[in-house]
């Protein structure tokens, strides 16, 4: 039983557009990532996101398709599983519609399209053809006719004769049959290309797909291309002011803008589509382009494999084609895809590094400002390796870690490929960081900002001790004074509340007067004192109301623009007592008070003070929950829902109502986020929102994201109280007070996961951690092209964990006439030569022979084994450099021993340190998996191969004998089954975990206990499911749990999409429940394209095929429970057990994990 | 693997013994086997177990679950076994000498066609017990007819069998139809005359007239395979051919594969086309048994890519006989990889795929795929000590070796 769920969503963008989705004149930018589709709209010169789409499946197509007479896009997707479907904009309700799912189930003997999935679109918009298996294209049209104008109607699906299409595209025509051009290659392994075009219908309207016969229907049919030609360029056509007669007369005929143009390596060549005239151009420098986008007519961006931008310009005389050029023009990540975006602004969508938007402006004279790179769209995939290290309890093994969500451990990944290869820190929650400590302070019982007169901004803080009130002044440079008075303000006792008024006015609250001072002057315009002895307890203030409890047995609203008048006094009296008050900020004339002995919560109204509703926070008699504070504020969009209501209560639990405009409490549900009382602390945000700092022994932040309530861990640990402290020098920060201190410091924008990049320049390929040097060893990868040759180049590097930079010299790697490549980095703890543990690093390599170099390659790779100490400067040393015969694949540490997984075996080697920079590795056992090992893991006395093939085999290390036995790794049990296996972890016990190149994740359990060898010998699978993407590494991670937690957390698994996943096994009490409440969710919860959950997450490779996923949970779909309305709600819940409220709190408790 | 001898004894082995490494021995003990029926208590309810009692011909496991396979004989007989238990399910009578049986891979229907000494093609129906139907056709009895010596179902279209007998035809069977012959592969149509295509639905298929003398080969035809997109019929002949066939229109792809070819076994030949998604498209590889060797061909260009040969002496004793060492089958294991053959899907879990071949002499032997990289990658190369050790160990061989064989030359 497994549970997984996203830590990091997947960021890269494989494919990208710009379409007129959400009205006809706004085009916006679609980005697919892996199971999302995300419209994004150009602002103010910035990209911000309008709309994000889930989906049941990983998108393989993209496209527009502009039905008859619209003025808007409908949006083809189209997934790796072969389903297919049409969106379209609901203006009414802000979604995307489904408009028509279809699904092509292939055949299983059709052959899969060598390259991805290829869908493309003519000019009008209305033909579509798809190229999903070899030799075969699906034809598509949109209805003619008002009725069937949005249908994507099926054509047919014909043969082609060209196998091995390298790129196709439609072309522009003049005719309105749309026309098609495949530029192929003859044979799979011939490097000819060569192109050809075809009308796509035969007949006048277009309702009979052509048959593709390369001899009759071929229409353009040109040969020796450059046989690395990869692109098609379609080009538009320009009205010529002189129209061009008599074509069929092809000799004298000149090529004219209009037609398109085959993108090579080293050449260009144009092809006017009517004369099929040609236009020749080379190259200066070769390149290896990938994307294009069209700026106009003659000028196009191409964007090449090492992340050049480069500009391709068609030199016409009026338009006649004369020639055509590339100028490099700028840098940027190895794009995916380009967009042209209009006005200027290119979009780079990109899968190996972060997706780019630039301004471009091709007129300027210096061609180093040409594009200039305006924003930046994070990504963090592919994600080669990574490393978990806890900033919690750093250097002590033994100790178990902290939970991810709790912001104290953080996943350092090796992302991005060649170029934008660079290291990554991912961390949760919210941090915070220290400006600046302000002073040391013992028992602070309260922290307001004010606004000394006259200034715009705060600059005047407020800290109210047990016994006194100091005030401290800022000035515009952050420089602090105390003073010993403000505005006349009663400093002699602790403030209750204190807070500037629109004009110019003051307010203090105390135990014994609520006073309102004039900032000017410093003189008391009003006052107001309980009678008698009694005292103020609590107080609440908006711009308009302060509303004060008197001993707990009183309330009082006043009115603050009317001087402090007394609206309404009320006496609880003795049957129950105020424990709380609130006086929202948003909403006028009402207020929020809890009581002591009823537990309950009423919102009252300001001029009556007369409960509008209430509500009891116990559920059972016994329950002796108190509410200890209160707030309303709206901290989910307004459109989305009304403000919320957040109700500490003595255990640490936060209750949470919807208030709807009648002030009727709703949605309630339970939060747990200490085990003494929250209080809270509003924080006003520019966009109108609140968010709540929550002070408990784990601050919590609490705002609202993608439409709902987020508790997200702050790294404050010992906060007290907490004040918003916009100043002038300060903007944006907040003053934190401590148990000992008062702190200034600002709260990091980016809430969630928090990426902190390092750019390498180079793929980062491995990445192991150090926690006895603080350091991470990286084995990273260089590719350059020098003069049009590309040099690759290892090297071992050493990155500071603290600073997060480079430390050391780097130790390149290499050997003479191979390339010598990083195949594994692993830390480990191995005796030095006197005995003494230290921390070594052991890269592993191969060698490939360099082309053209190496000594007969007999496809025999070798490889060695290093083995590095750092020493006192941060420098890595090597100690022995071992040569093997075949090439290291991966490493790992069993007992203070080496397995090295080779070429095709598995060793055990021991390692002596003979002297500081000398020692031996020294064979021990080894043993063969079924063909080639992709990686290892060890628990205890077993390894656990990957085989390339095979799935997993465990294999147990018997040390030698006392009586001469030889030490033997001894084959325990496989799984008898294929799987292209990427990675390979122990979970717990028995189980294993395994991930395979088709995007499963599988656990597996040895059989222990079975009653025959036969079935000990067999590893069974316990859980499967599809991930959709492929896993590249897993990590083991142990967390201290409480012992009735649902899910235990026991993994980190990273993708080659950029996501990054917590995997977890859920506790037996609650498999039952969850799996029968997903099953009820994957029912309810419709998704676009309308492809069902079991579908979407069901095992699957090229021999079987799961009906579902079996024994496995996913986060993602259990936590949209919390995205549905109540009555969706009910509907699930029926029939389940547990009531609406208990499963919204146990899916809260689930997000509270990641 | 399920294996049946000349001596009418089937075995079933468990490939998964097998620890992977192919520097050990093998350790291959049958899980079960089944011995030689004794001709006296003959299909009596008691002897369930019974064997067959003359040689086995053919041998399938059930495509669709392993837990079942299919045997037929020379004694006349069909028979369904359950693998587990090693035991008979199911035994059918067909009152002539089976030379092959074939189940369709794809279909519903659980239709086996029996290919015997008989003209006629025999369909016996698992599910009902019985001998459903003779595929005959016309000019087929009497004359030149002779017994059916192989059979195949087509990958794609569930109710297509062709079938090739003695007489040198591939006859092309639709089992709806109540004739049941639709055409016969002609080795001199070569598609250049526009045909129309066989199994689409159109007029001019119907009304086509079949020429019943067409021939596909020149001497009796004992070996049949799809493709696995149902796209070519490959076929083999006594007259030392193998025709690939587009079962599309039936023409003759005239594939040429050379004078290598060796085939004058009376009865039926395997021989296999690899799985699609394998190769790339049109490159699909022929496995071939040719009497002594295992020929590798393009199935299109006809060219040999790889032998597989070296099985031991060229002559065998088995038991008192002297028999020619050669194959007598071939079957594929995959390894899971894209693609699956037809058929039950069994990837060689411990083993990247492999071929296991039977042969005369009454071994089996396993061709597995040679894996890059060195046998004994791990040993150290840079080491002096080792490299030392080698060459005196090197030195007092030869040195051994000299002095036997060297002669001792002596002056008088």
């Amino acid at each position: 039983m497994a549970y997984i769920a996203p830590i990091h969503r997947p960021s890269s963008v494989r494919l990208c557009l710009q379409s007129h989705v959400l009205s006809a004149d706004e085009e916006s930018l679609v980005l697919a990532k892996s199971n999302r589709l995300e419209i994004w709209r150009l602002v103010d010169g910035m990209l911000a996101m309008v709309h994000s789409k889930v989906i049941n499946g990983t998108i393989s197509i993209l496209q527009k398709l502009r039905p008859k007479d619209s003025q808007t896009d409908l949006l083809f997707v189209g997934t790796q599983r072969f389903e297919y479907f049409t969106l379209a904009w609901n203006p009414q309700t802000s979604q995307l519609d489904t408009i028509d799912p279809f699904k092509d189930p292939g055949e299983h003997h059709m052959r899969e399209s060598l390259s991805h999935d290829r869908c493309l679109v003519d000019p009008s918009g209305r033909f579509m053809v798809m190229h999903l298996w070899a030799g075969i294209l699906t034809i598509l049209r949109l209805g003619d006719r008002k009725n069937n104008a949005m249908t994507l109607d099926w054509m047919e699906q014909v043969r082609l004769s060209e196998l091995f299409i390298r790129a196709s595209t439609f072309l522009y025509t003049e005719t309105g049959h749309p026309k098609v051009a495949f530029l192929y290659q003859s044979r799979a392994d011939s490097t000819d290309s060569k192109l050809a075009t075809y009308r796509l219908t035969s007949d006048d309207r277009n309702t009979v797909a052509s048959r593709f016969d390369p001899d009759r229907d071929r229409e353009i049919d040109v040969d020796d291309l450059d046989p690395h030609a990869t692109m098609l360029i379609p080009v538009r056509k320009v009205e010529a002011e002189v129209k061009r007669h008599n074509v069929r007369h092809v000799e004298s005929a000149k090529a004219h803008i209009g037609g398109l143009i085959v993108v090579g390596e080293t050449r260009l060549l144009y092809i006017d589509e009517q004369t099929r005239t040609t236009v020749q151009s080379t190259l200066r420098e070769a390149s290896s382009f990938v994307a294009w986008a069209e700026y106009d007519v003659t000028h196009y961006f191409l964007g090449d494999d090492c992340g050049n931008l480069h500009l391709l310009s068609i030199l016409s005389d009026d338009v006649v084609v004369k020639r055509m050029e590339v100028t490099k023009i700028g840098k940027t990540s190895r794009a995916s895809s380009l967009v042209y975006l209009g006005d200027g602004y290119l979009f780079v969508g990109s899968h190996h590094g972060d997706s780019q938007l630039f301004r471009v402006d091709l007129f300027l004279d210096t061609i180093d400002q040409i594009v200039q790179l305006v924003q930046t769209l994070p990504n963090i995939g592919p994600i080669m390796d990574f490393s978990v290290m806890d900033m919690g309890n750093r250097g002590d093994d033994n100790q178990l870690a902290n939970e991810y969500s709790s912001g104290q451990a953080r996943i350092v990944t090796a992302s991005g490929a060649f170029n934008d290869g660079s290291l990554r820190s991912v961390r949760s929650g919210v941090g915070l960081e220290d400006v600046g400590i302000l002073a040391d302070m013992d028992n602070t019982r309260g922290l307001f900002s004010l606004k000394s007169c006259g200034s715009q901004k705060v600059d005047t803080l407020v800290v109210s001790l047990l016994t006194e009130t100091r005030i401290f002044r800022f000035d515009q440079q952050g420089e602090v004074e105390e003073v010993e008075s403000f505005c006349g303000m009663a400093l002699g006792s602790q403030t209750l509340l204190a807070r500037s008024l629109p004009d110019t006015q003051l307010l203090q609250v105390t135990a014994t007067a609520a006073t309102l001072f004039d900032c000017e002057s410093g003189v008391a315009i009003a006052s107001w004192c309980p009678e008698g002895e009694r005292t103020i307890t609590n107080a609440s203030t908006n711009d308009h109301w302060l509303l004060l409890s008197i001993e707990g047995s009183g309330l009082v609203s006043l009115d603050i623009p009317d001087s402090l008048k007394v609206i309404q006094e009320k006496d609880i009296g003795e049957q129950d007592q105020v424990a709380c008050i609130h006086v929202p900020p948003q909403l006028s004339d009402i207020g929020v008070v809890g009581f002591w002995t009823s537990g309950t919560v009423s919102i009252i109204d300001m001029y009556t003070l007369q409960p509008i509703h209430g509500v009891s926070l116990r559920r059972t008699q016994d329950d002796a929950s108190t509410p200890r504070d209160l707030a309303l504020a709206q901290v989910l969009q307004p459109g989305s829902s009304g403000p919320t209501l957040f109700i500490a209560l003595e255990d640490g639990n936060v209750v949470t109502f919807n208030v709807s405009p009648e002030m009727e409490l709703s949605g309630r549900k339970r939060v747990i986020l200490g085990t003494r009382q929250a209080r809270f602390h509003l924080l006003p945000q520019p966009t109108g929102l609140y968010t709540i700092f929550a002070t408990t022994e784990h601050p919590s932040l609490i705002y609202g994201s993608e439409g709902r309530i987020v508790y997200s861990a702050a790294t404050a640990e010992d906060a007290t109280f907490v004040c918003l402290f916009d100043s002038e020098a300060f903007p944006d920060a907040i003053v934190l007070s401590t148990d000992s201190q008062i702190k200034i410091s600002l709260i990091d924008p980016e809430r969630r996961t928090h990426v902190r990049p390092l750019e390498m320049g180079e793929t980062v390929r491995r990445l192991a951690y150090s926690p006895a040097e603080k350091v991470f060893g990286l084995g990273c990868i260089k590719r350059d092209v020098v003069a049009g040759e590309e040099i690759v180049e290892s090297s071992f590097k050493l990155v500071d964990e603290v600073i997060f930079d480079r430390v050391g010299n780097t130790f390149k790697l290499g050997v003479l006439s191979f390339t010598e490549l990083v195949e594994a980095v692993v830390r480990a703890e191995l005796p030095d030569s006197y005995g003494n543990p230290a921390d070594r690093f052991i890269v592993g390599t191969s060698f490939e022979p360099a082309p053209g170099l190496g000594p007969g390659s007999n496809g025999n790779s070798r490889g060695r084994i290093l083995v590095f100490g750092v020493d006192s400067d941060r420098n890595p040393y090597l100690i022995v450099s071992h040569e093997l015969k075949g090439g290291v694949r991966a490493l790992a540490i069993l007992d203070g021993k080496i397995v090295a997984a080779l070429t095709k075996t598995v060793v055990l080697v021991s390692y002596t340190e003979t002297s500081n920079s000398s020692g031996t590795l020294t064979g021990i056992a080894s043993c063969r998996p079924a063909s080639y090992p992709v990686d290892v893991a060890v628990h205890g006395n077993m390894i656990a191969v990957a085989d390339l093939m095979k799935s997993i085999s465990l294999f147990e290390y018997t040390p030698a004998g006392k009586g001469g036995e030889p030490a033997q790794l001894a084959p325990r049990a496989r799984h008898y089954q294929s799987a292209w296996s990427t990675a390979v972890c122990h979970l717990e016990d028995d189980s294993w975990l395994e991930t395979d190149a088709d995007g499963n994740i599988m656990i597996l359990r040895q059989n222990t206990k079975g009653v025959t060898v036969e079935e000990q010998r067999r590893l069974e699978i316990t859980s499967e499911m599809n991930l959709g993407e492929m896993v590249n590494k897993v990590r083991p991670i142990s967390v201290e749990t409480s012992p009735n937690a649902m899910i235990i957390p026991r993994a980190f698994i990273t993708t080659v999409e950029g996501g990054i996943y917590l995997l977890g096994t859920i506790a037996s009490h609650a498999r039952d429940l969850l799996l029968r409440f997903q099953a009820k969710l994957a029912t309810t919860i419709q998704t676009a394209g309308h492809i069902e959950f079991k579908d979407y997450r069901s095992f699957r490779n090229s021999e079987r095929e799961g009906d579902g996923p079996f024994r496995f949970l996913d986060g993602e779909l259990l936590e949209r429970f919390l995205d549905v309305d109540e009555e969706t709600q009910k509907e699930i819940c029926e029939g389940l057990g547990p009531s609406v409220e208990d499963m919204r709190n146990t899916v809260e408790e689930l997000r509270r994990l990641h | 693997l399920v294996s049946g001898g000349s001596d009418a004894t089937i075995k079933l082995w468990d490939l998964e013994q097998w620890s992977g490494d192919p520097a050990l021995p093998s350790p291959y003990v049958p899980v079960a086997s089944i011995p030689r029926a004794d001709g006296r208590q003959l299909d009596s309810a008691s002897g369930s177990a019974s064997g067959h009692r003359f040689g086995i011909t053919h041998l399938s496991f059930y495509p669709f679950d392993s837990a079942a396979f299919l045997s037929s004989s020379f004694d006349h007989t069909l028979k369904l076994w359950s693998t587990a238990a090693a035991r008979v399910s199911g035994t059918f009578d067909l009152g002539t000498k089976v030379y092959t049986h074939a189940i369709s891979p794809i279909a519903s229907h659980i239709l086996v066609a029996c290919g015997t000494q008989h003209p006629a093609v025999r369909l016996v129906d698992l599910r009902s017990s019985a001998a459903v139907q003779s595929l005959v056709s016309p000019g087929q009895i009497g004359g030149s007819a002779g017994a059916t010596l192989s059979v195949a179902w087509s990958p794609v279209h569930e109710h297509v069998l062709v079938s090739g007998s003695v007489d040198g035809a591939v006859r092309i069977w639709d089992v709806r139809k109540s004739s049941g012959l639709v055409g016969l592969l002609d080795q001199e149509d070569n598609g250049l005359d526009a045909s129309p295509s066989m199994f689409s639905e159109s007029e001019a298929s119907q009304g086509r007239m079949l020429r019943y003398s067409a021939r596909a080969h020149t001497g009796p035809v004992n070996g049949l395979t799809w493709t696995d997109d149902g796209a070519y019929i490959v076929s083999a002949g006594h007259d030392r051919r193998i025709r690939v066939w587009d079962a599309a229109t039936g023409a003759n792809t005239l594939a040429s594969f050379g004078p290598t070819i060796r085939n004058s076994q009376m009865g039926s030949l395997t021989m296999f086309v690899s799985p699609v998604g394998l190769t790339p498209p049109r490159q699909e590889l022929l496995f071939f048994s040719n009497e002594a060797e295992i020929l590798v061909m393009d199935l299109h260009e006809g060219s040999i890519v790889t032998r597989l040969r070296g099985m031991g002496p060229s002559v065998a004793t088995v038991g008192a006989r002297t028999v020619k060492n050669r194959l007598t089958g071939i079957v594929w294991r995959g390894a899971g990889g894209c693609g699956s053959s037809s058929g039950v899907v069994m990837g060689g879990t411990n083993a990247p795929g492999g071929i296991y071949s039977g042969h005369s002499d009454g071994q089996i032997r396993t061709w597995l795929p040679q894996l890059a990289g060195l046998d004994a990658e791990d040993e150290d190369s840079s080491s002096h000590e080792a490299a030392e050790a080698r060459q005196k160990k090197r030195k007092a061989l030869d040195n051994t070796f000299k002095s036997l064989m060297g002669k001792q030359i002596t002056f008088s």
